[in-house]
């Protein structure tokens, strides 16, 4: 005959086994987890107009504010001059900020409005990001400092 | 006074002479040990001012290279900083850029972009920061 006790006692268990089971199946079909967020790739185009003076070296900060923005990767431009991929610190990449300048002294050189680099970027959730731009220095083919205006899209 | 010398009589003149001249004779090796002292304080003396002016030569270019020492680490110094103005940027890169493009061989490209890159680089406390 078999004690009451133990018959009890191991039929707790088991209970308690099938309950923590049935809990780990239920949390894993439960709905998305809330901190799986959305990644997406954008590039910001960075340009700088030097109305009718020939740009020869520029230097700039972006920053980017609102959102989770992550720099992954920066190219040069559009005009031949500017072509190459800027300089910049490698540290800016898996951050929101970067220091981006070049220079040529090629004979041709890019007036007006001209793309200098593009810069492309890794958003994390929904919120979209703003880019701002801050020229540090753009400089003339004598190493003269012009006046720039910047626009990123 | 020749008049009155000779009016002396010949043992007061013999005595005279004999004590005008020395008694004794300095013996030789007395005399070289003076020379020699002499010589040997003057070597001291030499070697002395000579060891003074190298002191002093030496200090003045100690001193010369602790002030240019502490000048090439002083907090501000900084040596990308190629056109003076308190900042690394790409102006300054571009500077050593259009020198060596005008035939200056003494800049290399290694050098170029070595400046290029303190200009960006984020934490050097002179780049921009928001």
């Amino acid at each position: 005959m078999k004690r009451p006790v133990a018959r009890t006692l191991s039929l707790s268990c088991f209970i308690m086994v099938l309950a923590f089971a049935a809990a780990v199946v239920a949390h894993g079909q439960s709905a998305p987890r809330s901190d799986v967020q959305a990644v997406r790739f954008e590039s910001v185009d960075v340009f700088l107009d030097s109305s009718t003076h020939k740009l020869a070296a520029y230097q700039f900060e972006l920053f980017a504010t609102g959102g989770h923005a992550e720099i992954v990767g920066l190219e040069g431009g559009e005009h031949k001059a500017f072509a190459h991929a800027p300089y910049y610190d490698p540290a800016a990449l898996q951050g929101d900020r970067v220091i981006v300048a070049a220079y040529s002294i090629d004979a041709e050189l890019p007036t007006g409005k001209t793309r200098v680099a593009r810069i492309h970027m890794q958003i994390t959730g929904a919120e979209v990001p703003e880019y701002q731009i801050k020229i540090m220095e753009t400089l003339g083919p004598g190493g003269e400092k012009i006046a720039v205006t910047a626009e990123s899209r | 006074m020749a008049k009155e010398r000779d009016n002396l009589p010949d043992p007061l003149l013999a005595r005279l002479r004999q004590a005008g001249t020395p008694q004794r004779s300095i013996p030789a090796e007395i005399d070289s040990a003076i020379l020699q002292d002499a010589h040997a304080a003057i070597a001291r003396r030499r070697r002395m001012r000579l060891f003074l002016r190298s002191s002093v030569g030496l200090a003045a270019a100690a001193c010369v290279l602790l002030v240019v020492g502490l000048w090439s680490f002083m907090p501000g110094r900084n040596s990308n900083d190629i056109n003076h103005d308190g900042r690394t940027t790409i102006a300054d890169a571009f500077t050593l850029a259009r020198k060596r493009a005008a035939g200056d061989n003494t800049i290399t490209q290694e050098r170029i972009d070595q400046v290029a890159y303190a200009a960006v680089h984020l934490d050097d406390g002179r780049g921009a920061t928001r």
